[in-house]
C-alpha cells in the first residue's frame, strides 16, 4: 500500500504543477492546500515504509477485545468537553474528568489484553490447536487460523 | 481448526451494546444512526416544501426557512452522508477483504461516539432561544460571524459539525488501516473487491480534507468567540477555500463507495466479472486526485480564485467518470441480468447520476455558472447527484447487503415498489426545479411572487418530495416485516463473488471459519466456474457410465 499513497501524492503534486506552471496558479491559500496534501501523502509513506507496515500482516496471535466501555465513555467525556467551550467551564472539567477516568480503563484493558496475548502465544507454543477459542470477554480472541489460501480443499 | 462459538443466542445487554468492538456492531450502528438522520433530514426538508407548495406564507416565516434549508443541509451532507458511508465500509470492508476483525476497532468505536455526540449537537441548536444555525451548511463569513449570526444554536452547529467530522475520520482511519494491514492470504492490492478499491480512494481524500474542515470550525469557533480570525483581510477567502476544499471531496467521499457497491451489484447480477477493473481502479484514483484539486470552482464568481484553472480540473473530471460509466455498461453487455431490487436500484443510480453528472459539466463552465449560482437549476443540480447517486446508490447496497447482516431477505415486492416511487418521486421533485431556477427562481427563499406562475411547478416538486417519503416509509415496513417472517438468506443468497459471501449470514463474530482461496477479485465467482469446469470433466470422463453420480451429467439422456 506504500506505493499507493506515494503514487496519489506525486499525482496531486503533478496537478499542482501543472497549475504553477501553466495555468498560473500562485495564490498562498491553493498552494498552502496542494502542499499540504502531497506532505501528508509522504509522510504517511514514509512511516509505512519505515515501520514496515506497508504490507498486510498474517498469522500470529492477536487480541480481538469484545467490549470498550472506557472508549464510549472518552467519546462521551469528549463531546461534554467540547460543549464546555459553549457552555461553561464547569461542562468542560466534568468532561476532562471523564476523560481521565476513561484514559484509566484503556490503560487497563490495554494490559489485560497483553496479558491474555502472552498466555495465548504460550497455550500455541504448546502445541495446542491453533484457535483455544474465547479468552476473558475483555480481553479477547485469539485469531481463528486461516487456511493457507492455494489448497483445494479449502474451496468450499 | 475449531472456532469459537461466538454468536450468543441471549440479547445483548445494554453494554454489551454501546461498547461492543465488532466491527459489524460498530459498522451497523453508524448505518443506523445515519439512516436515522436521512429521515429526520428528509422531514425537514417536507416541512420546506410544504410551505413552498403554494406561494405566499403558510406556516413558516423566514427565520425557520433559514433555520431549515440550513439544518436540512448540514443534516443530509455531514451528518447522514459520510457517516452511512464510513458504516458499510467499517462492516463490510474487513469482511470483503477475509479479515477476523477491524484495526484499531476502539477508535472506530470512539468515532461512531463522537460521531453521535456531534450530530445531536448540532440538532440541539433547535432547543436554544434564537433556534439553530441560519446560514446555509457551507456557513460562509461574513454571515456566519458573531456580528450577523449570533447565538448558541450556531456555536453548536460548530462544535458539532467538528465533533461529528472527528468521527468520521476516526472511523475512516479505522478503516484504512485495516485496508492496509489485514487483506487475507492471497489478496493481493489487485484482487481486492471493487468496493474496497472505492474505499480506498474515498479514504484517500478524506485524510487529506477532513483534518482541514476540524481546523476551520476550530478557527470559526474562536473567530466568534475569541478573537477575529478570518475578519481580517482576504480572510472570507480563505474561509472559503478551506471549506471547499473540504466540502468539495466531500461530495465524492459520499459518491465513490456508492460507485464501488453499485459496480459489485452490476457485476453480480449480470452474471459475470466486472468489465475493466483496473482501468476503473485506475480511474477511481485519479477521479479522487482531481476531486480534491477543483474545489474553488465553488468560488468563480467571487473572483478571488485562478478560475482558469479550477474549471479546467473541473472539466477534466469527465474523464475518469467517463471511464467509470463504460466499465459499468461494460459489465452489463452480454451479461445475464437479473433484474432483482438491488440491480434496480443500481440502474436508478446510472441513469439519475447521468442527469447529475451532465447537470454538472455546464455548472463547472464559469459563464454558465454565472446565471444559474444561486438559483434553483443549483439546487437541482446537486439534489441529482446526491439524491439520485447517493440514495440509490445506498439502497442498492442496502438491498445487497440486507441479507448478509440479518441473515434474512427483504420482500422483493415491497422493493419494487419503493424503487419505483423513488424514481418517480425524484423525477418529480426536482425536474420542477431545473425549470423554475431556469426561470429566475432563486434559492433559499421561503416565498415566491405569485404573479410570476411558478405555483404549479412548484406543487408537482412538493408532491414528488411526499412521494419519497413512502417510498422510505416502505421501506421501513419491509425491513420491519423481514424481521419477522423474512425468509433466512443463507450465506449467499445472491450468487455473489466477494469473500462476505463466503462466510454466515449474520457472519459469526471473527467473520470467517474458514477462507476459499483468493485468486482474482471475484473467488467466489473463480470457484464456480472452477467446480462447472470440473463437474463438466468429470461427466465426459465418466462417459456415461456412472451417469448417475456425476451430477453435469444428469441432464444427458441415459444410453
Ligand atoms: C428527501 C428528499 C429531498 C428533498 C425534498 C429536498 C429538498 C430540498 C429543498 C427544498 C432545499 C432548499 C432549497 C433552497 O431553499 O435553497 C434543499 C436544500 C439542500 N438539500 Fe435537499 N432535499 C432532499 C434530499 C437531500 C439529500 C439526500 C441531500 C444530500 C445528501 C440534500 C442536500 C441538500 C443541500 C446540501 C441543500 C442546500 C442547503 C443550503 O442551502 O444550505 N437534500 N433540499
Ligand atoms: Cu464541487
Amino acid at each position: 500500500m506504500t506505493r499507493v499513497f506515494l503514487g496519489w501524492g506525486a499525482l496531486m503534486a503533478a496537478i499542482m504543477l501543472v497549475g504553477l506552471l501553466f495555468v498560473g496558479l500562485d495564490d498562498a491559500d491553493s498552494l498552502a492546500l496542494f502542499g499540504g496534501t502531497v506532505a501528508v501523502m509522504a509522510a504517511i509513506a514514509v512511516v509505512l515504509a519505515l515501520a514496515g507496515w506497508g504490507r498486510a500482516l498474517h498469522g500470529g496471535v492477536r487480541a480481538l477485545p469484545d467490549l470498550s466501555p472506557p472508549t464510549v465513555l472518552l467519546g462521551v467525556a469528549i463531546v461534554l468537553a467540547a460543549l464546555g467551550a459553549e457552555l461553561g467551564l464547569w461542562l468542560a472539567l466534568i468532561g476532562g474528568g471523564l476523560a481521565l477516568l476513561a484514559i484509566g480503563g484503556l490503560v487497563r484493558e490495554g494490559r489485560a489484553q497483553r496479558r491474555a496475548l502472552a498466555r495465548a502465544r504460550a497455550g500455541a507454543r504448546a502445541g495446542r490447536e491453533g484457535n483455544s477459542g474465547r479468552l476473558h470477554p475483555a480481553e479477547g480472541y485469539e485469531r481463528p487460523e486461516f487456511g493457507s489460501g492455494g489448497r483445494r480443499e479449502e474451496a468450499r | 481448526m475449531s472456532a469459537a462459538p461466538s454468536v450468543s443466542l441471549r440479547r445483548p445487554t445494554l453494554v454489551e451494546l454501546l461498547s461492543a468492538t465488532d466491527h459489524k456492531r460498530i459498522g451497523l450502528a453508524t448505518t443506523v444512526t445515519a439512516l436515522g438522520f436521512f429521515f429526520a433530514g428528509g422531514v425537514l426538508a417536507l416541512l420546506m416544501r410544504t410551505e413552498l407548495a403554494h406561494s405566499g406564507m403558510q406556516f413558516l416565516d423566514h427565520d425557520a426557512y433559514n433555520q431549515l434549508f440550513t439544518m436540512h443541509g448540514t443534516t443530509m451532507i455531514l451528518l447522514f452522508a459520510p457517516p452511512v458511508v464510513m458504516g458499510v465500509a467499517t462492516y463490510f470492508v474487513p469482511l470483503q477483504l477475509g479479515a477476523a476483525e477491524i484495526v484499531w476497532p476502539r477508535l472506530a468505536l470512539l468515532g461512531y461516539w463522537l460521531y453521535l455526540g456531534g450530530a445531536l449537537t448540532v440538532w440541539s441548536g433547535f432547543l436554544t432561544e434564537g433556534g439553530a444555525a441560519r446560514w446555509a451548511w457551507f456557513a460562509f463569513l461574513p454571515l456566519s460571524d458573531s456580528a450577523s449570526s449570533p447565538g448558541t444554536g450556531g456555536d453548536l452547529w460548530v462544535l458539532g459539525v467538528a465533533l461529528s467530522q472527528l468521527g468520521v475520520l476516526l472511523l475512516g482511519c479505522s478503516v484504512m488501516a485495516t485496508i492496509v494491514r489485514r487483506r487475507a492470504p492471497g489478496m493481493t492490492l489487485l484482487r481486492m473487491p471493487l468496493f474496497c478499491w472505492s474505499m480506498v480512494a474515498t479514504l484517500l481524500m478524506v485524510l487529506v480534507a477532513w483534518p482541514v474542515v476540524l481546523a476551520t470550525m476550530a478557527l470559526l469557533f474562536i473567530d466568534r468567540n475569541v478573537t477575529d480570525v478570518f475578519t481580517v483581510g482576504g480572510g472570507s477567502i480563505t474561509y472559503q477555500n478551506l471549506f471547499w476544499f473540504f466540502a468539495h471531496p466531500l461530495v465524492y467521499v459520499i459518491f465513490f463507495p456508492l460507485v464501488g457497491a453499485v459496480g459489485e451489484v452490476i457485476a453480480t447480477f449480470s452474471r459475470r466479472r466486472f468489465f475493466g477493473y483496473r482501468v476503473t481502479v485506475l480511474s477511481l484514483l485519479l477521479f479522487a486526485a482531481l476531486s480534491t484539486s477543483v474545489w474553488a470552482h465553488h468560488m468563480f464568481t467571487t473572483q478571488g480564485v485562478n478560475n482558469r484553472f479550477f474549471s479546467l480540473t473541473s472539466t477534466m473530471i469527465a474523464i475518469p467518470a467517463g471511464i467509470e460509466y463504460f466499465a459499468f455498461l461494460g459489465t452489463m453487455w452480454r451479461g445475464r441480468i437479473v433484474l432483482r431490487t438491488p440491480m434496480l436500484f443500481a440502474l436508478g443510480f446510472v441513469l439519475l447520476f447521468l442527469i447529475g453528472g451532465l447537470s454538472g459539466v455546464f455548472v463547472a463552465s464559469p459563464p454558465l455558472d454565472y446565471h444559474a449560482h444561486d438559483s434553483y437549476v443549483v439546487v437541482a443540480h446537486f439534489h441529482y447527484t446526491l439524491f439520485g447517486g447517493t440514495v440509490f446508490g445506498l439502497f442498492a447496497a442496502i438491498f445487497h447487503w440486507f441479507p448478509k447482516v440479518t441473515g434474512r431477505r427483504l420482500s422483493e415486492a415491497l422493493g419494487i415498489w419503493q424503487c419505483a416511487l423513488m424514481f418517480v418521486g425524484a423525477l418529480l421533485t426536482f425536474v420542477p426545479m431545473f425549470v423554475l431556477g431556469f426561470d429566475g427562481m432563486p434559492r433559499q427563499v421561503a416565498d415566491y411572487p405569485a404573479f410570476r406562475d411558478w405555483d404549479g411547478l412548484n406543487l408537482l416538486s412538493t408532491i414528488g418530495a411526499y412521494m419519497l417519503l413512502v417510498a422510505f416509509l416502505l421501506f421501513v415496513v419491509n425491513v420491519l416485516r423481514s424481521r419477522r417472517i423474512g425468509e433466512p438468506a443463507g450465506p449467499d443468497p445472491w450468487g455473489g463473488q466477494t469473500l462476505e459471501w463466503a462466510t454466515a449470514s449474520p457472519p459469526p463474530r471473527h467473520n470467517f471459519d474458514r477462507l476459499p482461496p483468493v485468486r482474482s477479485y471475484a473467488p467466489l465467482l473463480d470457484l464456480r466456474e472452477e467446480r462447472s469446469r470440473a463437474e463438466r470433466e468429470l461427466g465426459e470422463a465418466a462417459g456415461g457410465a456412472d451417469a448417475r453420480r456425476a451430477p453435469a451429467a444428469r441432464e444427458e439422456p441415459a444410453p
